[in-house]
């Protein structure tokens, strides 16, 4: 028997003093000589059957100090790791926290019937698969929810976070960390931008001496504005599957199809109006670049938006065409503010008109962007 | 600073040339057409018009010979904005006193450009 394994000493005072002291001791060598793995086979396995009886110990120090020593284990049995992650929260967390012998399936189970505590320590593992987060996020607190969504370890599919939107949405905490998550699709980085603006229109409404609908126009003109900007360096497939969400949701608006377009976002322009007139996207570039224009008209048409708009939209997109990125830092800014200059020296005389709020969101833009001047400062 | 006078009828666009105009370091005024802006120009004449041609009341054609009549009306650089994109309609604005023209729809691009090519900038 190795020197740090129980002498016969040991097992004397064991015998003659079996007190919670002692085993506690007791505990403490076997599981430190079974975590260095210096054991002989015959010792290791003798080492595992004790444990399968620590496991059961009365006394709670004993069983927390087998959690301390045999969370990190590799080898320590399946049943044994178990036992200990569904014991109470003192012995528990350590190894939910840390213990690989534990599976997928002992974790899922685990977070269904477990508190809060349990929860938390499951969802701050340095990896979660993505089944395991979906349970926490199906049956989980709120601060387990806000935890995993904060662990880069954890793996999160879009459903996942979607739900974890649908059930946390609304506090701050969760928001946080959703924004500080690297690689949020773009659809939860949309809904989120709702969910914060909501919350701060409570916040501003409450707190502030703003009545509640101007407090709700200042939002609105800041969440389309923050969602806009979403729209620009998205991939084809995160900006078609941005506008489909946005759509199912009521929130693919006329006024915010039109400002992006007046922003320079031809493909978010692209992309809406193809979602919003159940047109493919390769058919609606074609129609909206149809150098005949009856094309544009159309599919407009057929995506029901306003028609007292439709110069405009025409006179956005030839400004998009006319214009070019001067290359230099900030020219995205630029190029926004250029196309937004063109449109709107065409009101009025050549028949372009907007809407009060997205004719001042315009300026307003205009009056933030840099202008021409800018590129050589 | 340089003073440019901006007459238009239309609000926006005058809110657009201003805030491009300020960026060029312009001290700007507004009129809303020909006639208000002949008033203006009786009393003060700024370094530059930026002129639209169809207004109400009193066009940018009828404005800029009244102009060129006053006392010294020669000095301002008259810059005219049209839509209209016919030769014959340019060469009538410049023969009535415009030093340039540019077409809408313009951006400070273009308003940097024209004016720097007739030495404002």
């Amino acid at each position: 028997m190795t020197k740090t394994m129980l002498s016969q000493e040991d097992v004397q005072l064991l015998l003659t003093d079996p007190s919670g002291q002692v085993r506690v001791e007791t505990a403490t060598k076997i599981a430190t000589s079974y975590g260095e793995g210096k054991l002989t086979e015959a010792e290791r396995k003798l080492a595992e059957e004790i444990f399968a009886v620590m496991v059961q110990d009365a006394e709670v120090r004993v069983r927390e100090t087998l959690a301390s020593h045999l969370k990190e284990s590799l080898t320590v049995p399946h049943d044994v790791a178990l036992s200990l992650a569904k014991d109470v929260e003192s012995v528990s967390l350590p190894v939910l926290r840390s213990s690989e012998v534990l599976t997928d399936a002992d974790l899922v189970t685990i977070i269904g019937n477990a508190g809060s505590a349990k929860q938390v320590a499951v969802a701050g593992r340095s990896v979660v698969s993505d089944q395991v987060s979906s349970a926490l996020v199906e049956s989980g607190s709120e601060e387990a929810v806000t935890t995993l969504v904060s662990n880069e370890g954890a793996v999160l599919s879009e459903v996942t976070l979607q739900k974890a939107v649908d059930t946390f949405g609304d506090k701050e905490p969760l928001q946080t960390a959703m924004v500080k998550r690297p690689g949020l699709p773009i659809t939860v980085s949309e809904r989120l931008v709702t969910l914060v603006s909501e919350h701060l229109r409570d916040e501003l409404v409450t707190r502030q001496e703003l009545s509640s609908s101007l407090a709700t126009d200042l939002l609105l003109q800041t969440r389309e504005r923050a969602t806009i900007n979403l729209s620009s360096g998205s991939s084809e497939d995160e900006l078609v599957n941005l506008v489909h969400h946005m759509n199912e949701n009521d929130r693919l608006t006329a006024s915010i199809v039109l400002r992006a377009l007046c922003m320079g976002d031809l493909a978010f322009f692209e992309a809406a109006l193809a979602e919003l007139s159940g047109v493919s996207l390769k058919n609606s570039r074609t129609l909206i670049h149809d150098p005949g224009q009856l094309g544009l008209k159309r599919l407009y048409d057929k995506a029901g938006l306003p028609s007292a708009q439709f110069t405009a939209v025409r006179a956005a997109i030839d400004a998009t065409r006319e214009t070019e990125y001067d290359g230099g830092e900030n020219d995205r800014e630029r190029y926004s503010r250029r196309i937004i200059e063109r449109i709107l020296t065409q009101y009025g005389d050549l028949g372009v008109e907007f809407e009060a709020d997205d004719l001042e969101y315009l300026l307003n833009k205009m009056s933030d962007l840099p202008g021409e001047y800018s590129k050589d400062v | 600073m340089k003073t440019c006078l901006i007459v238009d009828d239309s609000k926006v666009i005058r809110m657009v040339a201003r805030k491009i105009l300020h960026e060029l370091d312009f001290e700007t005024d507004e009129a809303v057409n020909g006639k208000d802006a002949l008033e203006y120009c009786t009393k003060s004449l700024p370094d530059a018009i930026l002129l639209d041609w169809n207004m109400p009341v009193m066009d940018g054609m009828e404005f800029l010979l009244a102009l060129r009549q006053l006392p010294d009306g020669e000095q301002p650089v008259v810059i005219f904005c049209t839509t209209e994109n016919d030769m014959e309609h340019i060469q009538r604005a410049i023969e009535s006193g415009a030093n340039e023209y540019i077409m809408k729809p313009f951006d400070s691009e273009i308003i940097q450009a024209k004016f720097t090519q007739v030495g404002l900038l």
